[in-house]
């Protein structure tokens, strides 16, 4: 299992935008994905395009009706997440996934807790930021006292980027210069996001041309690559450019 | 509406163009306030901010060997940034000179926290590699 954990100090920052775009890219791509909602607001599923009356199993019930969507296994982790049975099996082997899963889970902001029992598990640690002082101020708030730059498993993803905003430029540039690799990706804004889930349609379907999509397969790109995994597909495009 | 209007607008919707407007970064980078905090705290950098530190110190020592009366060091929390870097700048030693700015791509940050900012920048990732 490959453990992509999503988790951000400060809600509202675009933590379960990013888990879903990542695993619906990742599967595209062809890699084995599921995604994990764990938050009480259950709002991963609408970026796949289901509605909120629309349930995903939880891991139990995956195993023996899964429900797959794009390629994506969704599960809903919030009822299992904190009965003592679950939090055995993930310290003692991970998350109850297929073992060559690769899994990004969401975990909302205030559910430190959980976030620092999958971090220990997680091959990678993506924390979504906004470039907006609550966001950036939240940073003090992400590891506990550890700070940031020695926590060699978390990247930041700076989320709803607008150039046209001031506060917008100058907080890009001041998080690239500050983190250097750390930033591990950077997300245009776009209307096109909050659009798609008011349509129950994917992004990819509701706006093929939208600016956040290349940057989502630049961060998967960068993504795959910190948790050296290398997909069948990747390797025949680069067989093509080769 | 005038063509040269309607072209413009053209222009503005489409979505790649907004992002292409500042193509030199340090033109466009100020140190707010909120920044600066960030810079300072112990959980967000808390090992590279030392390491300048450190380097602030050694500075400090070729200082006090060159000079009869060394100028006192400056603790971070009494000073704000800008005054921590005129510190670090003047420890240069002798015959080496502080970073320049190049005053063709700099007109408006000659002085201030603008140009204090990247020069912490540069100092901090230099202290990286
Ligand atoms: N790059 C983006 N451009 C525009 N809207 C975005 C972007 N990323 C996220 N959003 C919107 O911001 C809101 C919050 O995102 P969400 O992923 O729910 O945040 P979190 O999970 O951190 O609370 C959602 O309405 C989402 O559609
Ligand atoms: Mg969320």
């Amino acid at each position: 299992m490959t453990l992509i954990l999503c988790h951000a100090a400060k809600g509202g920052v675009g933590t379960t935008f990013v888990a879903a775009q990542l695993a619906l890219s990742i599967a595209q791509r062809g890699g084995q994905v599921t995604a994990v909602d764990f938050t009480y607001q259950d709002a991963l599923k609408l970026h796949f395009g289901l509605l909120p009356n629309q349930f995903a199993p939880g891991f139990a019930a995956s195993q023996s009706e899964p429900l797959a969507i794009s390629d994506v296994n969704l599960i809903n982790g919030f009822a299992e997440k904190d009965t003592e049975e679950f939090l055995e099996r993930v310290r003692a082997a991970g998350l109850p996934v297929h073992a060559g899963d690769i899994v990004v889970a969401d975990v909302a902001a205030a559910d430190r807790g959980l976030a620092e029992l999958l971090y220990e598990r997680a091959d990678l640690h993506l924390a979504p930021l906004l470039p907006d002082p609550a966001a950036l101020a939240s940073l003090t708030r992400l590891a506990g006292d550890t700070p940031i730059s020695s926590r060699e498993k978390t990247a930041l993803v700076l989320n709803q980027l607008d150039d046209r905003r001031k506060l917008s430029r100058h907080s890009h540039h001041f998080v690239r210069e500050l983190f250097e690799d750390q930033l591990i990706g950077t997300v245009r804004r776009d209307e096109a996001a909050p659009e798609a889930l008011a349509m129950f349609e994917q992004l990819a379907k509701y706006a093929p041309s939208s600016v956040v999509l290349p940057d989502i397969e630049d961060l998967t790109d960068a993504v795959l690559s910190r948790c050296g995994i290398v997909l069948a597909q990747d390797q025949s495009d680069m067989r093509e450019a080769g | 509406m005038r063509s040269d209007a309607r072209a413009l607008l053209q222009k503005l919707n489409q979505q790649g163009f907004q992002y292409q407007q500042f193509p030199d970064p340090y033109a466009d980078l100020e140190l707010w306030p909120v920044f600066e905090a960030l810079l300072h705290d112990e959980r967000v950098v808390g090992q590279q901010l030392s390491r300048v530190q450190q380097r602030e110190h050694e500075f400090q020592a070729v200082k006090e060997q060159a000079a009869a009366r060394p100028k006192p060091v400056q603790t971070p929390d009494e000073h704000p940034l800008e005054e921590q870097f005129s510190a670090l700048l003047a420890t240069y030693a002798p015959g080496q000179d502080p970073p320049v700015v190049n005053p063709d791509t700099d007109e408006a940050e000659q002085t201030g926290h603008k140009v204090d900012l990247r020069t912490f920048l540069k100092e901090l990732g230099g202290a990286r590699k």
